[in-house]
């Protein structure tokens, strides 16, 4: 089962699946309304590629920064399904705190993707620090690590990718 | 303002000096650091004032939502049904999700458009076909539940399935050539099932049509059409009220179309619309307007499927064109006739896939004026001698002779088991080959006198009842290899068959040359196959015999493996003992020949059972079905072992593909209710036990199966009284005993299940006693020690049932949370 050891590509095969597999799972046939935490979804895959699996990732910040980009094409796929198929609905994002979902608007997720595209053109580890911080839920330090990067650097980065993104998608 | 990508890295260094100051003094701090730089100044403060409305933005770790007006009805009941989910809409109306508080289970709900609930009669009738079609317990049919009204919209609760419709499918191409045909073939099951009850579909399109996520398919919606349309049978309004149309044309056929009188073969041609479209990823008939699909129905002919995708195989061709016939007498005339050509093709296709290079089997007949024979049955032949012990002989003569016809392609053989319920009986050969729709009839007699073999042949074509040849075979010893050789050789040419070097080399082969070896091989299988604990001794001695003979004759070494891993089940010996003399029996075979099917089929139980190596297990089966896809045994041995994981969805289908092989074979229903126990499918599984006990009555698993699935579903006394015959039948082996005090100790008739218990614990001498069937019982009367005390014997033992059913096996959940009992199933290798 597991992938030959130094293989990124099978370690990344590896988490498609699973986060493609758990996401799938969790969507389909849910009801209107339903949320979906990307948080939850990357923990639970965690736990069963580790601990069911036993696959050794470096630290747990090597498994999250490769879940990241996963997940973000996981999502961007099912919204993209969801498009096509006006019955069920489009997927966005929304806020989860605590349990219940705030009233602030809901994030286009294809519009978040593209305009995720655009700030990687202008500078490409801000948009992986979004990535990290927003798929997968890391912290600022935790984000520091995964990069190998200074919390400060990430902090600066962040609100500055944040306003950006904000911006932009405002705008369009 | 948006910053410019020139500009980016001066606006971000001045943001971010400025985002860490004070609102208040922002402003100027901004403008000391942009100086004269209009432009710079305006497109900081643009990102400054983004970053303060942004407030919480992305803060948050994403949470997708699905976005749509909840719908009113999620949360509701009707009946007793709690509507949980939206699944999907169509014309015929909504599906949700609903939880059937009753039974306990997940159900699928479909709303119908309140207009259909107009006119009772028809409702009603609706409602009787369904139900009927849903009776029919077919595997590809969706089974419905229930019917109901939810204010004034009627509705049809079903079985819930997990998975996509077939036009989701299609949505993203076309499929591989052997799944668009694998699909079709199910589809048309469906089909014939139907048909049969005088049940036509009337609306088969890919939007009622699911394919579950295990690749089975499961047609939906029987005489819904006939309901929704709101017309009478004579067809549909199509064409002349545009307003009327209710989803779409395309798959309609011309009668259909036209507004004419609809019968089973327009399934036929819907059908045939959808393979070519599966196929190709293109519709045969297309128009801008409805109007001009339903002209082009009735007027095109599709392209040809090779000028879409060369690749598609010639045969592929002939079967849609049949089914896109205009006129319905052209068209196949049976749903069964197109799956079995369906079915051929697969195989073409499996063979094809398997021999490296793949070159395209010739099928070249020898043209005449009548048309080449493609179907036999091989009726068992008589044994015409005083003694019944040489039915060994014409019992094996057959069984050869089909195994070999079997490996000719152009040519359709009845399995054995169809064949073999025949035997016994007087025919009229032109009758009975009109009942098993074959072209032609093989019939023979054997008599053996001293050393004198007499074999007596008859080939008939069944269509115009005439003998196309006949012959005896007068032999001195035992010739019997070169008589089965003569009579395959006179087959094939009689029938006119033309074969490839390759084919024919496969018809010739010999598993031993050894004639000696295979008269013993011969009586081994015949004994074997009764499956009783003497006769499975004698067969034992016979196998050996024969490797005694021949050391290199595999199948003989592989009947021994057979036989040892069948006696695990019973009471005859230590199964440790029993598994490592079947290891070594079956090792040996692979060692002759390391492809062997059969043999593979055993290990697979062997290394599961013995050396709790499961990985090792699934591949043995995998290469067992891959080597010889014909084989329904690996099928059914890979269905156990999937079963036993819980991963029951691909059980079912792999049992289900072991059971098309050989439909008519008891121990083959045995398994696929096996299976369908594991699953919970209590249902299905009974169904397969009526059908095996319709065929042999005495065949005792089928008793055991009901009896257990019975039990599961509180039906405590049929199950008490299908449990007492399974142990008659097995003359009280101990796992039926133990499944018989289960289901008094569940019932609450206590004493009774002690006394079985304590019959259980008596050693008798010489018997090995199943701690697996005495620990179910301990488990229901709620001595969990003692229950774990037995368990921890079979599995010393190494005992079949402990390895294949404690996983799931429903009649230990009471178990299921012990921590003994989850370390148990850690060390038989699970999870």
């Amino acid at each position: 089962m597991d992938p030959a050891p130094g293989s990124m590509d099978a370690l990344v095969l590896l988490v498609h699946e699973e986060l493609r597999r758990l996401a799938h799972h969790y969507m389909r046939g849910e009801r209107v309304g339903h949320t979906l935490q990307t948080t939850a979804l990357v923990n639970e895959a965690y736990m069963r590629l580790v601990e069911v699996k036993r696959i050794d990732w470096r630290s747990r910040g090597h498994f999250f920064a490769m879940a990241a980009t996963t997940m973000r094409r996981v999502l961007v796929d099912h919204a993209r399904e969801r498009a096509r198929d006006k019955r069920g609905g489009g997927l966005v994002f929304t806020t989860l705190t605590g349990h219940a979902v705030t009233s602030s608007p809901a994030i286009d997720v294809l519009a978040l993707d593209e305009a995720l595209d655009r700030l990687a053109d202008m500078d490409a580890q801000q948009a992986r620090i979004v990535e990290l911080r927003y798929f997968t839920g890391l912290t600022i330090e935790e984000t520091a690590e995964a990069l190998g990067i200074s919390p400060a650097t990430v902090k600066r980065d962040w609100t500055w990718a944040r306003a950006w993104l904000y911006q932009r998608l405002s705008l369009t | 303002m948006t910053v410019t990508p020139h500009a980016w890295t001066r606006v971000k260094a001045i943001f971010d000096a400025a985002v860490v100051v004070d609102s208040k003094r922002r402003t100027a701090c901004v403008a000391e650091l942009c100086g004269a730089d209009e432009i710079l100044r305006q497109q900081v403060e643009a990102m400054l004032a983004a970053h303060d409305q942004a407030d919480t933005f992305l803060d948050a770790p994403a949470a997708a939502i699905i976005d749509r007006q909840a719908s009113d009805l999620i949360g509701r009941t009707a009946g007793s049904y709690r509507i949980v989910a939206w699944i999907g809409a169509g014309g015929m109306g909504e599906v949700y999700r609903a939880h059937d508080t009753k039974l306990d289970r997940p159900v699928a709900l479909k709303l119908l458009p309140p207009r259909v609930a107009d006119d009772a009669e028809r409702l009603r009738r609706f409602h009787a076909e369904a139900r009927a079609a849903s009776s029919l317990n077919h595997p590809n049919i969706l089974v419905i539940h229930d019917f109901g009204a939810l204010d004034t919209r009627p509705y049809i609760v079903s079985e819930l399935i997990e998975g996509d419709t077939l036009r989701h499918r299609l949505d993203r191409g076309a499929v591989p050539v052997r799944e668009a045909v694998g699909i079709t073939m199910q589809i048309a099951s469906a089909l014939a099932a139907a048909h049969e009850r005088g049940i036509a579909h009337r609306d088969i399109k890919p939007e009622n049509v699911m394919v579950r996520t295990d690749g089975y398919v499961k047609v939906l919606d029987f005489g819904l059409a006939k309901l929704v349309d709101g017309q009478p049978d004579e067809g549909t309004s199509f064409g002349t009220q545009p307003g009327l149309i209710l989803g779409t044309p395309h798959y309609m056929s011309p009668e259909q179309a036209e507004g004419k009188q609809v019968d089973e073969r327009s399934d036929l041609f819907s059908l045939g619309v959808m393979l070519y479209e599966l196929a190709t990823g293109t519709r045969p008939f297309s128009g801008d307007t409805n109007l001009g699909v339903l002209s082009s129905i009735l007027r095109d002919t599709p392209r040809p499927l090779a000028q879409i995708n060369p690749a598609l195989p010639p045969d592929l061709q002939r079967i849609v064109s049949r089914c896109l016939a205009k006129e319905r007498q052209r068209r196949y005339q049976s749903a069964g006739d197109l799956r079995r050509d369906l079915e051929e093709l697969e195989q073409l296709l499996r063979s094809e896939q398997l021999s490296v290079p793949a070159i395209p089997a010739p099928r070249t007949r020898v043209e005449d004026s009548k048309p080449a024979i493609d179907s036999l049955a091989v009726l068992p032949f008589t044994n015409a001698a005083a003694d019944p012990d040489a039915e060994y002989l014409s019992d094996g003569i057959t069984e050869s002779l089909i195994n070999r016809l079997s490996q000719i392609p152009s040519l359709r053989v009845l399995p054995r088991s169809t064949a073999f319920r025949y035997k016994g009986r007087d025919l009229d050969p032109v009758k009975a080959g009109r009942q098993l729709k074959v072209q032609a009839l093989l019939t023979g007699k054997v008599q053996q006198r001293g050393d004198l073999l007499s074999v007596q042949a008859e080939l008939v074509d069944v269509r115009q009842n005439a003998q196309l040849w006949g012959d005896r075979f007068n032999r001195r010893g035992v010739d019997l290899l070169n008589v089965e050789d003569e009579i395959a050789q006179q087959i094939v040419e009689n029938l006119r068959l033309t074969l490839t070097g390759e084919e024919r080399a496969r018809l010739a082969r010999r598993d031993t040359e050894n004639t000696g070896a295979y008269h013993l091989y011969l009586k081994g299988r015949y004994y074997w196959s009764k499956r009783t604990p003497p006769d499975l001794k004698k067969s034992i001695e016979y196998f050996e015999g024969a490797i005694a003979k021949d050391p290199g004759y595999a199948l003989a070494y592989t009947g021994l493996a057979s036989a040892y891993v069948v006696m695990t089940v019973f009471d005859l010996a230590v199964p440790t003992d029993l598994f490592t003399k079947a290891k070594a029996a079956a090792l040996q075979a692979l060692e002759v020949d390391s492809n062997l099917a059969e043999a593979l089929a055993e290990l697979t139980l062997i290394q599961g059972c013995l050396d709790r190596d499961w990985e090792s297990a699934v591949e043995t089966c995998r290469r067992a079905t891959q080597r010889r896809p014909g084989y329904w045994l690996a099928h059914d041995h890979y269905a156990m072992t999937l079963a036993a994981h819980g991963q029951f969805d691909d059980a079912i289908a792999e049992v289900r593909r072991g059971q098309a092989l050989e439909p008519l074979s008891v121990v083959v229903h045995h398994h696929v209710a096996w299976i369908h126990v594991l699953a919970r499918r209590y249902d299905v599984a009974i169904a397969e036990c009526r059908s095996a006990i319709d065929m042999d009555p005495n065949f005792p698993m089928a008793h055991m199966w009901m009896g257990v699935s019975l039990e599961q579903q509180g039906q405590y006394d049929d199950a008490i009284a299908s449990l007492e015959r399974a142990v008659a039948l097995t003359r009280g082996a101990s796992i039926a005993v133990g499944a018989l005090a289960h289901a008094y100790a569940s019932s609450g008739r206590t004493d009774e299940a002690r006394q079985r218990l304590s019959e259980l614990r008596q050693p008798i001498h010489g018997r090995y006693i199943q701690h697996y069937g005495v620990a179910l019982v301990l488990a229901a009367l709620g001595e969990s020690d003692e229950a774990m005390h037995w368990l921890e014997l079979a599995y010393r033992d190494h005992s079949l049932w402990l390895a294949y059913w404690a996983n799931v096996d429903p009649r230990l959940d009471v178990v299921r949370h012990d921590a003994r009992f989850k370390t148990l199933l850690r060390r038989l290798g699970f999870q």
